[in-house]
């Protein structure tokens, strides 16, 4: 993939995780903290966690042809790079300040980039059925 | 459409003859599909130079310099580079699937989405190849998608 066309996929990214934070942030404040506002502070720090996420996103970034199981390593360094960075900022901007924030902060994290993931291969999944029964037409129709 | 087939005698020299009351898209597909079986490739193994119908091949793929063909049991070398390939496969179900592989369509048994993000194409064969995401656009296109 070029360079400006992974561009392209990161801004897509950003977006996506950013808008399933928000989601996720507005329910979870619905059902705890029903009377507390969200302040622009709040949204600027999720932004940029969000943006920095997207940036980690370059792991997974090679010019080249690159195997299915190197792929799958990368997605492992993506995924351990992600939890260390965001953990970090966690900390210094004091949102995690004890083990067991750390450990829901890290499983948060888990849970969004996993859904990320599944929504992404849901997609293509349908994308692929598509294809799938055009594929199965065009070929009748060749063969 | 009337079918017709007349048999000639060895002297003649074979040929096809479409009568039609004019060149329509129906035709043009019939032309395209004669003329992707006319495609021969030469594929070399073992010191020894092989004719090969486009329709016996699977995909093309550039390893290491060299470009190979695969066909259903055997893989051989071709001469031309994978660009050149594409050239001569255009219009004829054949597509570029990733920086070093060009796919024959009319073998892909089906396609699905790799957890890494990626698109793979199982072969009639049971082989199976990557497509790259950049070039999912254009297998969609030629599916008519």
């Amino acid at each position: 993939m070029p360079l400006s066309g992974f561009i392209q996929k990161a801004i897509k990214d950003f977006l996506i995780i950013f808008a399933l934070i928000m989601i996720v942030i507005t329910f979870l404040r619905q059902i705890y903290y029903p009377d507390m506002a969200f302040d622009l502070k709040s949204i600027y720090i999720i932004m940029g966690f969000s943006f920095l996420s997207t940036l980690t996103g370059f792991i997974l970034y090679s010019p080249n042809n690159i195997s299915d199981k190197n792929m799958r390593i990368r997605m492992v360094i993506h995924f351990i790079t992600l939890e260390f960075i965001l953990i970090a900022i966690a900390s210094v901007f004091a949102i995690v300040d004890s083990v067991f924030d750390v450990i829901i902060l890290a499983l948060q994290i888990a849970v969004i980039y996993t859904l990320v993931r599944l929504l992404s291969w849901q997609i293509d999944k349908k994308e692929a059925q598509k294809m799938n029964e055009k594929l199965k037409a065009f070929k009748n129709d060749v063969i | 459409m009337k079918i017709s087939i007349e048999e000639i005698s060895k002297e003649l020299a074979e040929e096809i003859l479409i009568r039609c009351h004019e060149v329509d898209d129906e035709i043009n597909e019939i032309l395209n599909k004669l003329k992707t079986e006319n495609i021969i490739v030469l594929g070399y193994k073992n010191d020894k130079v092989h004719r090969i119908s486009l329709r016996d091949i699977y995909y093309f793929e550039a390893v290491d310099g060299k470009v190979f063909t695969y066909c259903r049991d055997n893989v051989f070398e071709v001469k031309q580079k994978l660009y050149e390939l594409e050239e001569i496969c255009k219009g004829k179900n054949c597509f570029r699937a990733s920086k070093s592989t060009i796919l024959n369509l009319t073998k892909i048994s089906s396609v699905y989405p790799s957890i890494s993000g990626r698109f793979e194409a199982v072969l009639d064969n049971g082989e199976r190849a990557v497509i790259s995401r950049q070039y999912v656009p254009v297998l969609k296109n030629m599916l008519g998608l």
